[in-house]
């Protein structure tokens, strides 16, 4: 983290080659969220490198910035839903839930011990799947972005109580439907 | 935060829980530990420990399938479209600042693997027709820069030690010819027919190599050119430092089409540039040598030592990059000793021992195969 700080200071001095080296550090992580946004590598490539080359371009007058990572995916979107719009004028594109990120969850079988219940964790994931879109996203910002808190309000663009409130409710909608489930569980941690 | 705030923990708590995350992610994680214990203290906990880690296991992304070469690629055309524009600007001045400061802060140099890597030069491609662009047609098409040149020949057969008027030491080969002027101006250019070492005093004025059909372009490394006319492949070797290979020709003439795409070098690879097919390639060098300084004679011991490890310190030791298969190595342990082996003796034996082989690909090292099993 100090180091990004660091990188991102260097950078704001004039350093092109410590922008290139946030650019290397986030790349995949940037990458994944724009296809989260639209899902075409192409697109996503080129959009992120006119977000970085723009980004040098306003070097000098970049302000200090406390997350680098949530600052770089907050441009990320904004700049990918700019051009989504450029296009839709001239090719009257159409997409539903109007610049919200898609998100699918996976079941992560790799780390799914033997004494787990599958169903369980099957009936989970679509349980999470059918969240409303804002609580997805909640999701995906904290389990595959890494990000904190205060990042995650940043992303969403949202206080930091609404980001917690968020998450309850998320939790809140997990747990009315995990109730008859989990009288069938036993956990996997008492049985080791 | 103390172990006995966790008693208050909810399910959102340990899912909003860094730590609790990165565990379940990874049971080897270095929050393992603590992540036990409170199971162990608290066992009312372990429901909400069950539900929030299945939560977690249900709410999986996998990554986005990019390569890191397509982002190495990403990043180099990120410089190519930024750094070409800085060239005549004071941002090289900035840059130059933060390579000193860097070398200052050891454990920063290192993670700013890029940053560092890049400080170092450019070759430009001029390419008029089938015409070479020799330092006669260098100062037609950049007037004023070219006065009054200095001409070093070496007619002898030992390597001709030279010291510019920067303080950069050259060494030049038999059978060349170095042209440069008596005072640098805003740019250090020199011109250079054949081959020769260089090891470039950094300044905030980047130094440029011009041969044949390519300019190679650093701040402060050591490397060696060699451009013979009579040679269908131009090289240039890195020592130290990190080279980075670009084939705009901006020098010249900023509309310029770019041909040939760029690469980056970094100790002990080799650029290759192949004049007829105007290619680049990448390799290493025949004999790399370690980037680190180590006492000239020291054994190395490894006994029952995973191969991994033992790739990971050559890694460090020469500066390059080896890719393998985590999984299918790592029941491999050497018992070895190494005194004066060079890389490729060393990865000889190494290979050899965990039945594996190796190659060199885009100046990287690749090793594949089963892997020693048990």
């Amino acid at each position: 983290m100090i180091e990004v700080q660091q990188l991102w200071e260097d950078y704001r001095h004039g350093d092109t080659y410590a922008l290139a080296r946030i650019m290397e550090m986030y790349y995949a992580d940037l990458f994944h969220w724009g296809m989260r946004i639209h899902n075409d590598k192409e697109f996503v490539k080129d959009c992120l490198q006119d977000v970085f080359v723009n980004l040098h371009r306003i070097q000098h007058k970049s302000s200090k910035v406390e997350n680098v990572k949530s600052y770089l995916m907050v441009i990320v979107k904004r700049s990918l839903i700019q051009e989504l719009e450029k296009q839709k004028v001239f090719r009257q594109m159409q997409w539903p839930e109007e610049n919200e990120p898609a998100i699918e969850f996976a079941i992560d079988f790799r780390l799914i011990k033997e004494e787990e219940d599958y169903h369980n964790i099957t009936k989970l994931n679509y349980l999470v799947n059918n969240l409303p879109i804002r609580q997805k996203e909640i999701i995906y910002l904290r389990f595959y972005q890494d990000l904190s808190f205060d990042q995650i309000s940043e992303v969403m663009q949202l206080g930091k109580q609404s980001v917690y409130n968020l998450i309850q409710k998320a939790i809140k909608n997990l747990k009315s439907n995990w109730v008859t489930l989990w009288l069938l569980i036993t956990t996997f941690i008492s049985h080791s | 935060m103390s172990l006995n705030d966790y008693i208050n923990y909810t399910i959102e708590d340990f899912i909003l829980d860094e730590n609790f995350v990165r565990w379940v992610r990874n049971p080897q994680d270095d929050s393992a530990a603590l992540w036990h214990k409170v199971l162990s203290i608290y066992p009312e906990k372990s429901e909400q420990i069950s539900k929030a880690r299945q939560v977690i296991l249900a709410s999986y992304n996998a990554p986005e399938s990019i390569s890191s070469a397509e982002i190495r690629k990403e990043v180099e055309k990120f410089l190519d479209q930024t750094l070409y524009a800085d060239d005549e600007k004071p941002a090289f001045l900035n840059i130059s600042r933060y390579k000193i400061r860097t070398s200052r802060k050891k454990i920063f140099q290192r993670s700013a693997v890029i940053a560092a890597m890049l400080l170092s030069a450019f070759f430009i491609h001029y390419y008029f027709g089938n015409q070479a662009l020799f330092p006669d047609s260098i100062s037609v098409s950049i007037p004023g820069k070219t006065n009054n040149l200095a001409e070093t020949y070496n007619n002898t057969v030992s390597p001709m030690q030279l010291r510019l008027p920067d303080g950069t030491d050259v060494l030049l080969s038999p059978g060349s010819s170095l042209k440069y002027p008596s005072r640098f101006e805003a740019e250090r250019r020199v011109f250079l027919e054949g081959e020769a070492n260089f090891s470039v005093i950094h300044q905030n004025t980047p130094f440029l190599v011009i041969t044949g059909e390519m300019v190679t372009r650093v701040l402060g490394t050591r490397f060696t050119v060699r451009a013979y006319a009579n040679e269908e492949q131009n090289s240039v070797k890195v020592q130290s430092g990190k080279v980075s290979v670009y084939s705009t020709a901006r020098l010249a003439d900023s509309t310029f089409q770019r041909e040939v795409k760029g690469l980056i070098l970094t100790a002990n690879q080799e650029g290759l540039f192949e004049k007829k097919e105007y290619h680049f390639s990448k390799t290493l060098v025949a004999r790399p040598e370690p980037v680190k300084k180590i006492p000239a004679y020291q054994e190395t011991e490894y006994s029952e030592v995973p191969l991994s490890e033992i790739l990971a310190r050559l890694e460090d030791q020469f500066g390059i990059t080896i890719q393998y298969n985590k999984n299918s190595l790592k029941p491999c342990r050497i018992t070895a000793v190494f005194s004066d082996e060079t890389l490729y003796e060393q990865l000889d034996i190494l290979c050899k021992i965990a039945s594996v082989s190796y190659q060199i690909v885009d100046g990287q090292i690749i090793i594949s195969g089963e892997g020693c099993h048990g």
